[in-house]
């Protein structure tokens, strides 16, 4: 059984600039202050009307590559973690390696999760690599949320942005690199109504004839658009995810104060304190980063890992606990020993 | 009976930026300027958390002061 380890994360952010004073343009009984101060978020960046997921993941993959952290050649296998995908059909990660020119040996398929989508996706990695199938992984995340929110949707638009993230996870260590060690995972389908597009996929082909429900002067929900209780949502986290961390801790064997950073979906400030709380988390060890690219789905947590690791509150020997939960309703949970 | 300090200050916590500080059980909770649908919905997952009672947002919507809250928290916990 081959060890996995996580050699480096980068990302990156389209190009329009959402920040809170737009919002309150749009929005003016919405102040730009309130919004901050309860979910900590001041910019998000949307993809261009023309630009998919794919084209997210394509520009990150390839800024990644000019780092010349490794070859493209030595890719054996990418993959897609995306809720908004290009086509139905082929697979994104498919045109992905045409489109970067990687080897026509390599494995590649796209997977449908959102805020637990890294975590899973460093499973999939360490699966494929500790099973001997592959050596280098590069794990994608990318996401296009805006193009699914309705234009009076404060609440949502507030929250999403637009984002793409590049993992590499292989099978050789480096300085610098964190092995990714056990993992805890959960899932509750009856909330899956609860974070939702109703219309456009299979079960509900037709989109474009949904209706606008106000509650009062509030947009409430529109079946062709994203749809979030947010109430249900906060609930399912509070009340899942501490359980969630400790069951990863001790799939680890290790106690609560061997844990040096927890790192998880970055969903907002005002939900992720109470989530901290909940956890008995000391606020020293819990990092936040989302200020300048909002709720990116599953880049949250590769986007935040990196700035941990470029600010150098990673050290060597620390061990990180990264935590993803929401869409599905889904939730993972992984331990990386730096 | 839930000790009424330790439950104002799990209150005040709910609300930003020590912006409750000053709040008492008579406080109309409501209107605080940070208080917010999400405000209300960390204060019903704090209730449910601490003393594990459901209290509806329509219910919340009838409460005005903290001590309303309070009182059917009391209620709910005597009728369980």
């Amino acid at each position: 059984m081959h060890s996995a380890y996580i050699i480096a994360t980068s990302y990156f952010l389209p190009g329009i600039l959402v920040d809170n004073e737009k919002i309150n343009a749009e929005h003016p009984e919405w102040s730009v202050d309130k919004i901050s101060a309860k979910t900590g978020i001041e910019k998000r960046y949307y993809a261009a009307e023309d630009q998919t997921s794919g084209d997210l993941a394509y520009i990150a993959a390839e800024q990644f590559f000019n780092k010349g952290i490794i070859e493209k050649g030595k890719v054996d296998f990418l993959i897609l973690c995306t809720q908004s995908p290009d086509y139905f059909l082929p697979t994104t990660a498919c045109i992905l390696q045409d489109r970067l020119g990687l080897s026509k040996k390599t494995g590649a398929f796209d997977f449908n999760l959102g805020c637990s989508g890294f975590v899973y996706g460093l499973g999939i990695a360490k699966g494929l690599i500790s099973s001997g199938q592959a050596k280098n992984v590069l794990l994608i995340t990318a996401e296009t949320y805006s193009k699914f929110i309705h234009p009076n949707d404060k609440k949502n638009k507030t929250i999403f942005g637009d984002a793409a993230s590049v993992t590499l996870i292989s099978s050789q260590s480096n300085a610098g690199a964190g092995e990714i060690l056990n993992f805890s995972y959960g899932t509750d389908g009856a909330g899956a109504k609860h974070l939702m597009v109703k219309n456009g996929g299979l079960r509900n082909i037709h989109k474009g004839n949904g209706e606008d429900i106000y509650e009062g002067d509030e947009f409430y929900s529109n079946d062709d658009y994203l749809f979030m209780d947010g109430k249900e949502i906060f609930d399912f986290t509070v009340f899942n995810v501490p359980g969630l961390v400790n069951d990863c801790i001790s799939k680890n064997e290790i106690s609560p104060e061997d844990v040096d950073l927890y790192i998880f979906h970055q969903a907002n400030q005002f939900m992720l304190e109470r989530a901290r709380r909940m956890s008995k988390i000391p606020a020293e060890k819990f990092y936040i980063y989302i200020k300048d690219s909002g709720n990116t789905v599953s880049s949250t947590i590769p986007i935040a890992l990196h700035h941990a690791m470029e600010n150098n509150v990673i050290r060597k020997g620390n061990k990180v606990l990264l935590c993803g939960f929401g869409v599905g309703l889904s939730m993972g949970a992984t331990l990386i020993a730096y | 009976m839930i000790d009424t300090q330790k439950f104002l200050q799990e209150f005040k916590e709910q609300y930003v930026d020590g912006e409750a500080t000053g709040m008492t059980m008579d406080s109309e909770f409501k209107k605080y300027s940070s208080w917010d649908s999400l405000t209300a919905i960390s204060l019903l997952a704090e209730i449910k958390y601490r003393y594990n009672v459901d209290i509806e947002e329509e219910e919340l919507n009838g409460c005005s002061r903290v001590a309303d809250v309070y009182h059917l928290i009391e209620k709910k916990i005597a009728h369980a």
